[in-house]
């Protein structure tokens, strides 16, 4: 087996409500990896904190406990600890994160939806439009679309913008939620090529998936989650 | 490619940035904040605007500053661009000279002609209301030209050709450019002052309350202005608002104020989707 | 003779103004404000170049005043008379070559002035800043921090309207590098005048309670952007041509258009002693050995 590019251990998360004077239980003692060119599923029943794991290793959570250790071309950092700034770095970098909604300026081209990333890492808009060029390609996105606003598209092109989006930066680390939810079956499979290219290009992938058939398809390795009362 | 030896510096460095309006007494600060809750003292009436205010700013970053009325945030945005000076702490600004050479002025306590010289050329400010960031008496194309001339720019074809060029880019018709202020819409102001903000390429854009009371289209097709202006210029910007909306798309970072204080700061998502403190709890479900 | 009891003023009001007077030559450009007195005339009518005048004067000088480019205009007349009335020993000319001292109203001379002299502008308005800021306090901070956009703004919004800066007197001019002048209401044909001229040049407001001055061999610039360069008036005919002074014949001086009764216009010098110096120098009397 591969280096993990990702190694989580012992993340907790719950949430204070102030106003209610609650805490809510959210995850505990979560531990597993992702390794490079290998596709991870989060998998477990609705309320397991499938989401909580991924929004914890994204830090839009902060975990209370726990390290979340991101291993990347110029070194490691423990994202559940990193500074904000570093973060936002290893985002534009190291880590990207694929949701089931894409939210883009309206305005802007497929193209540049996609081209945007790399141009935010200093690459050269020439190249950079080339590179999204070829990514939409891969991604079997009708060129007669690059020039329009996804605003417009179907559910299975905006899923395709917004995957390609990910991939284009060639992370280390690509989180994927449900990306073939409420998907037409071609689509769908569109989406699962991609995901492959990606593993095929050395990626690690991390996935919420609710499709058993999907994991048995696309998964290396299954992380199997259970709500934190259960598993306390 | 991250981290090098040649770690870049913070463009904007303000530690303890304190504002009392009043003449203060030693136990203002202890008898205001969020304990308290007010930021009026109760022994000497003073007003505390900003107390303890500390946070970097990195060049390229967009950090939003998020509060009610009341909250301190504007007075942070009028400190920041010289139109008030703190009471205590310091702002650093990090930039270059007219001749290139590294420059670090404290924002807090710059006066005279390096203050006149910041504002001309190194900051930009838009407001809210455009009487305070435009000139009603002189054409949108003059309110530019203003800053090009401020900025030392010495010949009218430059002058002209670079208002045509910014108002284009603000998407304000070529048409109007020799038109007054007064005769545009709401949202075409605002497209003006960013216009007349950009024009001497500040290093830092200063952004109070830029859509509020704007309709929610017109409010949207700024915030997509700001973005692409941000991501084609490299700006730093401190984006002040009580919206969260406004902070959702534009920040990477967000501080959250009350009562003249940091209240709490993060990531931006993590502010709206996981809030630590209640106050920010309590923003957030409210605009849910 | 004691400098300080001469004429209309009493002392502390003379020793005063040459103070203000001094401290405008010293900071070039720079509005020195003083305390301006009653006059016997009103506010508004030249009395804060009667002021400066009447602090200059010495039994020794010799007097000139012009309004508008005419020594006999009612202004003028009534000025010199006021001043040679209570300044014993004064004499007066029509001569600019001759003048030590010359009060003016919206002109400066078109014979070069030389070292010596000096001249005295009657001031309407002395702050060029007053046209784009009506705040004077305000005002003070602009020029204290040489911000000086906003006139360069009705520069670019006079180009955009009307191909040309429209500012036919009063056109702002740079001193010495620093301050801004209002020039008083001298054409633009004027400005250029002023520019290491060998004089030097007081200006005082009566209403507005300030001096200020232009030394000696000082720079004066007017205000231009470097791709549209500052012109002073062509009085250019149909054919393209210069008009002339149909008097004397002058093509090169500041001209007045006079409409004639009969329907047209003709040209005549703005400057009288000018022209009846040319007149003089024609005619046989005056070509005299």
């Amino acid at each position: 087996m591969s280096t993990p590019v990702l190694i989580v251990h012992g993340l907790a998360k719950g949430f204070t409500l102030h106003a209610a004077g609650k805490r809510l239980p959210g995850i505990e003692g979560v531990s597993f990896t992702a390794a490079a060119g290998r596709l991870t599923a989060l998998v477990g029943p609705s309320g397991a904190g499938k989401s909580t794991v991924m929004k914890c290793i994204w830090r839009t959570y902060l975990p209370d406990a726990g390290a979340v250790v991101l291993r990347h071309a110029d070194g490691s950092d423990d994202l559940a600890t990193a500074d904000e700034r570093r973060v936002l770095e290893l985002r534009r970098r190291a880590l990207r994160f694929v949701t089931q909604f894409l939210h883009v300026l309206p305005r802007q081209s497929a193209l540049a939806v996609v081209a945007e990333p790399l141009l935010g890492l200093g690459v050269a808009a020439g190249e950079a439009r080339e590179r999204a060029a070829a990514q939409l390609r891969a991604l079997a996105l009708p060129e007669h679309l690059w020039d329009l606003p996804p605003a417009t598209f179907s559910g299975g092109e905006k899923q395709r913008v917004n995957l390609a989006r990910g991939l284009v930066v060639r992370p280390d680390l690509l989180l994927l939620d449900e990306p073939t939810a409420s998907l037409d079956a071609r689509s769908a499979g569109l989406v699962e090529e991609a995901v492959l290219a990606a593993k095929a290009a050395g990626t690690a992938v991390l996935a919420i998936l609710h499709d058993r058939a999907l994991v048995e398809r696309l998964a290396e390795e299954v992380v199997e989650l259970a709500p934190a009362a259960a598993a306390a | 490619m991250i981290d090098h030896a040649g770690e870049p510096q913070p463009i904007l460095d303000a530690a303890g940035l304190t504002r009392i309006h009043g003449r203060g007494c030693p136990d203002c600060l202890a008898l205001t904040g969020d304990g308290p809750g007010t930021n009026i003292c109760p022994r000497c009436r003073s007003v505390v605007a900003l107390a303890g205010v500390s946070f970097r700013l990195w060049p390229g970053e967009i950090l939003g500053v998020m509060g009610e009325s009341g909250s301190g945030k504007s007075s942070l945005a009028r400190l920041l661009h010289l139109d008030d000076r703190a009471t205590a702490g310091q702002a650093w600004w990090r930039g270059e000279d007219d001749d290139g050479s590294a420059l670090r002025l404290d924002l807090a306590a710059t006066d005279g002609w390096r203050a006149r010289w910041l504002r001309d050329r190194r900051l930009g400010m838009v407001h809210q209301n455009p009487h305070l960031g435009l000139n009603f008496a002189v054409s949108a194309g003059g309110n530019i030209a203003e800053r090009l001339l401020c900025a030392g720019e010495g010949s009218f074809a430059a002058v002209r050709r670079r208002a045509l060029g910014l108002l284009a880019r603000t998407e304000v018709p070529r048409g109007r450019v020799d038109h007054k202020p007064g005769q545009f819409s709401g949202g075409m102001q605002q497209r003006v002052q960013i216009a007349r903000a950009l024009a001497p390429q500040p290093s830092l854009l200063l952004l109070d309350e830029v859509t509020t009371g704007l309709d929610c289209s017109v409010q949207a097709r700024i915030l997509d202005l700001i973005l692409e202006i941000q991501r084609e210029t490299g700006v730093a910007m401190v984006v002040v608002t009580h919206d969260l909306g406004v902070v959702r798309l534009l920040a990477g970072r967000t501080l959250v104020m009350r009562h003249g204080r940091v209240v709490e700061s993060g990531l931006t998502d993590q502010i709206l989707e996981d809030p630590q403190h209640p106050y920010t709890q309590q923003l957030v479900s409210a605009a849910l | 003779m004691d400098a300080d009891s001469f004429g209309f003023l009493d002392a502390g009001a003379r020793r005063e103004l040459r103070r203000a007077c001094f401290k405008a030559v010293c900071i070039p450009g720079y509005q020195v404000p003083y305390a301006s007195r009653e006059m016997p005339i009103a506010r508004g009518f030249g009395t804060g170049g009667l002021q400066i005048t009447l602090s200059l004067l010495t039994p020794e000088d010799t007097l000139k005043v012009i309004d508008q480019g005419a020594d006999d205009s009612v202004n003028a007349v009534n000025l010199r008379r006021f001043l040679l009335a209570t300044c014993p020993g004064v004499s007066a000319t029509t001569r600019t070559g001759e003048a030590t001292v010359i009060q003016t109203r919206h002109r400066v001379p078109e014979t070069a002035l030389r070292s010596g002299q000096i001249m005295v502008y009657q001031v309407p308005y002395p702050d060029p800043l007053q046209i784009v800021e009506p705040s004077e306090s305000r005002r003070r901070r602009m020029h204290a921090e040489g911000d000086y956009a906003r006139l360069w703004v009705r520069l670019y919004e006079d180009l955009v309207r009307f191909r040309e800066v429209a500012i036919s007197n009063r056109y702002p001019a740079r001193v010495h590098g620093r301050y801004v002048i209002d020039p008083s209401p001298i054409p633009r044909w004027d400005l250029p005048k002023l520019h290491r001229s060998a004089a030097l040049h007081l200006f005082g407001a009566g209403r507005e309670k300030k001096v200020y001055a232009v030394p000696p061999w000082t720079v004066v610039e007017p205000l231009a952007f470097s791709d549209v360069p500052f012109q002073v008036e062509a009085f250019r005919r149909a054919d393209g041509g210069r008009h002339a002074c149909t008097r004397c014949g002058a093509d090169d001086s500041y001209l007045d258009e006079i409409p004639l009764p009969g329907g047209g216009r003709r040209w005549q010098c703005n400057d009288q002693d000018h022209c009846d110096g040319r007149l003089a120098a024609r005619s046989p009397a005056g070509a005299a050995p």
